[in-house]
């Protein structure tokens, strides 16, 4: 490669050395003052572009750029269409981007012309990056002359970031739909740097497995961000050795959407997960650290690395599964799954039998597709049993079997068989395997009086609160098959519900909880699958208060009959805000020391409650290090200020319920030197405007539970 | 060797003719040029008029011969101080920057607080209980709300004006005396509110009277300097408690009541309209004639105007009933 790019440099220096004598500059014949770009990294390849560097002069059949102001993450510019052009198409492209586009397109060592054909084949692109058009028509008021602030428009697809390399394109076309193309013109800036604060630097360590590894990113102090990049290592290498370190860096930071936060932890470790692996595969991870301001690193890091190699002797996993013909309904059907010893898992979907049939015959690509498409996105069994020997690189655990997997919103009187693989501790699937045939039962609209589950079937909407309520539901799990309810009153579109006195027939019910409403794919009702314990329930709030709402809800047996479609009424309770609002905190730490618990009360005045509690994040700014003196020994707060920055933090960041309880829980440590603080405040209503309540609070330490005043403030 | 000889002089030829004729240009600029002592002057410096070399330039003051490390400087004394910067061997203008000893305020600090929101906006509600918080517990009769309305019944033009410009960054959002903007409800906010009243860089006071007849209301705004300086004035029109349309946590009410509506901008823009400068212990004053629309309800109506100065920013806010509302100068 190195003999390679020398020699084009030399080709591509001749040919502008050759440019300069007969003065061929970009733009059209005859149009002057117009600098050529040529590129200012050493350790870069450079294409045959036909770019400027800054403003571009174009003739009458062209367009026109003039630069006015480049900063570090933004660029303002003009655009000035000639007298031929009635339309344009506009993007900016960092020059990594552009370049590596360039590269995959085989266009190393193509000419000019090429080049050019090829930028404005992406101008022209109807997908993603695609250039943004202006025609004169839409925009007669400033097509002459349009200023564009790039990053303060809609426009923008790139960001642009500091010290970095952009190519402005813009091709003019003579129609008004931007479709025949006139001339590209083609600007090369460069945005602004600052100082690095400090000397920012990241490091790498990896963790490699049979079919994944995992990279931890070590930032100093001085790094506040970074970017990363995961490939393979020589095309990592190809990049690196034809365009420089540099570009690295500025690929890195133009292809990935936002710098990564040093401070969030997720950021700091990358989990790379293969379906297939080619033997002695080298990856590479490169990364850039940033400073506060974003400003980059003159050097990248990296690390190489290969995943473990399979066993030669390492055995396929293997699982069965056996459909429980006395619980397939007319919509649902359950089964049992067994993984042996070596699985770890294992993926299934059912489908129907006569796709089944035909996956089980096609060749061995479609199914192991089909099988990697399943490990992917399917339904998965865990083997709880399976133990590794990691040093021997055998499993030694045993076989597993779940019961009771199922799956519903089949169709009745339908053969479906159970399509699945399974996993071993090397990331190995399986081939495909098939169950024996489920086969539905019909769906009996018209008998709800032999629905099996009309005498034990309970569903009611208890514990009614402000804004919503918990559904609840209890039946014989030998007979239940699915429960379907929705709310059908008031305003529900689609609903037979009109009224009271016109609640709609048993069939137009049926049909509202079986339909959907056309904007979404899923069902209108929804569906709750037979449970062996017999009883589910479901909290939702998010309801309007003081409304009464309908709810039609019926089940469907085991044989796929349908019984009584149930209308269950309930009103959420009134907020009637007051001007005296109260609250309080009942704080309970569990039995095991391990959880506290808090019940947060209040008063009918109350429309709303703001709760909190102190995190890691927010133990500083809510006082809590200086509580105890050998904590922060520096002067003390006041008593009244705690307060009221509690009671702010209530207000701005507090979580917020419209309901008179809530019940909050939070994980303790009655080992840990740390306090937690859990503070909340009522909002009632006096003549019009919000009035409040004493802001209520407590604080868990050690084990026990204080107040404030057993702290020293001054 | 003639061969090696031709390509090496055609090359320097080509690299050559980039620079015959062309000398650069390097200028330099400060947003402010007269500030209090303890004000942090941003620079910058433009080369050739295109490209911003502010991160890289080197500017320096002449009287005292150092060098800035970065592109913003401190004014830790008052006086005049001049200034260049230098890059890649070329010189910029000069240019001096007035530095004042602040000055005590005689005047209360009053708050404008612009709300970001929208009738369509389910965590909005939530915002606008926490801004009457400040409003009316923590700052009550010093912080001005003015609730700017984003594509919905409410919505005038200069919401998205000033929505780019500070860019708050999402609904429900704010812009505090026209420096500081971000997200209600979070952690910014809440530090931007714990020294919202302070006096620090207070220099004037503002009156304001209103009356209306017929539907055309008058406003008197003036407004007394405590030290010379150049001032502008935006004024709006704000309804109080409209009972309209809101989404509230997903689910819409008829019956919400918005506050702080702003159904108007009084003056031509919102950088406001020029007072001029206003010399020490002098007061300058500005009339308003403003048409009203009938929907309106008088009796909730004020007036809320926003004196703003050098910097852009608001250093002073006063606020009236528009029909029959006077505010007089807040001293302390």
């Amino acid at each position: 490669m190195r003999n390679f790019i020398k020699f084009t440099i030399l080709a591509a220096a001749l040919a502008m050395a050759a440019s300069c004598e007969t003065s061929k500059v970009p733009g059209e014949e005859n149009v002057t003052g117009n600098v050529k770009y040529e590129g200012t990294d050493p350790d870069c390849y450079e294409f045959a572009i036909n770019a400027t560097e800054g403003d571009f002069n174009a003739s009458e059949n062209g367009v026109s750029i003039k630069i006015a102001n480049v900063q570090l993450n933004n660029v303002v510019f003009t655009l000035m269409p000639g007298e031929s052009i009635r339309s344009y198409r506009v993007d900016i492209y960092p020059k990594a981007i552009l370049y590596n586009a360039l590269l995959e397109g085989g266009l190393v060592d193509a000419s000019e012309d090429e080049v050019e054909e090829f930028i404005i084949s992406l101008l022209e692109s109807s997908q993603g990056s695609g250039g943004y058009i202006f025609d004169y028509k839409s925009n007669a008021e400033d097509f002459e002359m349009k200023e564009f602030d790039w990053m303060n428009s809609n426009y923008a697809q790139y960001k642009l970031v500091p010290d970095c390399d952009y190519f402005l394109a813009v091709v003019g076309c003579y129609d008004e739909e931007a479709q025949q193309v006139a001339s590209l013109s083609l600007s090369h800036f460069k945005t602004s740097t600052m100082p690095l604060t400090g000397n920012p630097q990241i490091s790498m360590t990896h963790q490699e497995s049979y079919k994944a590894y995992l990279v931890t990113y070590v930032p100093n102090s001085d790094c506040k961000y970074f970017y990363n990049w995961s490939y393979l290592a020589e095309e990592i290498d190809e990049f690196i050795d034809t365009f420089g370190e540099t570009m690295m860096r500025d690929f890195m930071r133009c292809a990935v959407s936002a710098a990564l936060d040093v401070k969030i932890e997720e950021n700091l470790s990358t989990l790379v997960s293969f379906s297939e692996v080619t033997p002695d595969a080298v990856f590479a991870t490169v990364a850039i650290a940033l400073d506060a301001n974003q400003i980059p690193a003159e050097h990248i890091a990296r690390v190489d690395l290969s995943l473990k190699e399979v066993p030669d002797d390492a055995k396929k996993a293997s699982a069965k599964v056996e459909i429980n013909n006395a619980r397939v309904s007319a919509t649902a059907c359950w089964f049992d799954v067994t993984l042996d010893a070596y699985a770890t898992s294992m993926f299934y979907d059912v489908i129907s039998a006569s796709t089944a049939d035909a996956l089980a015959q096609a060749d061995e690509t479609a199914r192991t597709a089909y099988a990697q498409e399943l490990a992917y996105g399917g339904f998965g069994v865990k083997n709880e049993n399976f133990l590794f020997d990691s040093e021997n690189e055998k499993p030694v655990g045993s076989s597993f079997t779940a019961k009771n997997e199922f799956m519903f919103d089949l169709e009745p009187e339908s053969t479906y068989k159970v399509v699945f693989c399974a996993k071993n501790a090397f990331g190995e699937l399986s081939d495909l395997m098939f169950s024996d045939v489920i086969t539905t039962k019909a769906l009996v609209r018209d008998n709800p009086d032999k629905c099996l589950c009309n005498d034990d079937f309970v569903f009611e909407l208890k514990d009614v609160a402000r804004d919503g309520w918990k559904y609840y539901a209890e039946y014989d799990w030998n007979d239940m098959a699915m429960i379907r309810f929705q709310i059908v009153y008031p305003d529900v579109v689609g609903s037979p519900y009109q009224s009271h006195e016109n609640p709609g027939s048993r069939e137009e019910l049926l049909s509202y909880l079986f339909g959907s409403n056309g904007e979404y794919s899923t069902p209108n009702a929804n569906s709750w699958w037979a449970l062996p314990s017999g009883v589910d329930y479901l909290a939702y709030y998010g309801y309007l208060s003081g409304v009464e709402y309908v709810v039609a809800c019926c089940a469907e047996d085991i044989n796929g009959v349908l019984g009584p479609v149930t209308l269950h009424k309930v009103t959420t309770r009134e907020v009637k805000p007051g001007p005296n609002p109260s609250m309080n905190i009942d704080a309970k730490i569990s039995a095991d020391g391990k959880t506290l618990t808090c019940n947060i009360t209040s008063n009918e005045d109350s429309k709303q409650i703001k709760y909190f509690a102190s995190s890691e994040a927010s133990y500083n700014e809510l006082g809590l290090h200086k509580l105890l003196p050998e904590n922060d020994p520096r002067e003390e707060y006041e008593y009244s200020d705690y307060m009221k920055i509690w009671e702010n933090y209530a207000i701005t960041l507090g979580l917020q319920s419209g309901n008179t309880s809530v019940i909050t829980s939070y994980d303790v440590d009655p080992t840990s030197d740390n306090f937690l603080l859990v503070g909340a405040i009522a909002i009632g209503e006096k003549d019009g405007e919000d009035c409040y309540s004493d802001f209520g609070y407590v604080i868990y330490y050690k084990g026990e539970l204080h107040q404030l005043s057993e702290y020293r403030t001054k | 060797m003639t061969k090696i000889v031709a390509f090496a002089m055609a090359l320097f030829c080509f690299f050559a003719c980039g620079q015959v004729g062309q000398e650069s240009t390097l200028e330099l600029s400060a947003q402010m040029t007269s500030v209090t002592v303890g004000t942090k002057v941003t620079f910058k410096v433009m080369n050739d008029g295109i490209q911003d070399v502010s991160g890289m330039a080197r500017i320096k003051s002449v009287k005292t011969g150092r060098y800035l490390e970065s592109n913003t400087w401190v004014a830790e004394d008052a006086g005049t101080w001049s200034f260049v910067a230098e890059f890649e061997g070329v010189t910029s203008n000069s240019i001096d920057i007035v530095v004042v000893e602040p000055i005590v305020s005689k005047f209360r600090k009053h708050i404008c607080l612009m709300e970001f929101t929208g009738q369509w906006c389910s965590m909005c509600p939530d915002g606008a209980t926490t801004i009457n918080y400040y409003a009316t517990k923590v700052y009550p009769d010093i912080m001005h709300v003015l609730a700017f309305h984003n594509e919905d019944d409410f919505t005038i033009p200069q919401e998205q004006v000033l929505f780019k410009q500070f860019n708050p960054g999402a609904y429900p959002g704010y812009i505090l005396d026209m420096k500081s903007a971000g997200i209600v409800s979070n952690s910014k906010f809440s530090q931007d509110m714990k020294d919202a009243d302070s006096q620090k860089g207070l220099h004037c006071g503002v009156a304001v009277s209103s009356s209306i007849s017929a539907d055309k209301a008058n406003v008197k705004v003036s407004v007394f300097s405590e030290m010379e300086s150049q001032y502008r004035i935006a004024a709006y029109v704000i309804e109080d408690k409209v009972v309209a349309r809101q989404n509230v946590n997903g689910n819409y009410r008829e019956d919400y009541v918005h506050r702080h509506v702003v159904r108007k901008m009084i003056s031509a823009s919102v950088e406001g309209d020029d007072l001029g400068v206003i010399a020490a212990d002098k007061e300058k004053t500005k009339e308003y004639s403003v048409e009203l629309d009938p929907a309106w309800n008088k009796a909730n109506l004020e007036v809320c105007v926003l004196v703003i100065g050098n910097d852009l920013s608001v250093n002073n806010t006063a606020a009236c009933a528009l029909d029959g509302g006077k505010a007089d100068y807040d001293r302390l």
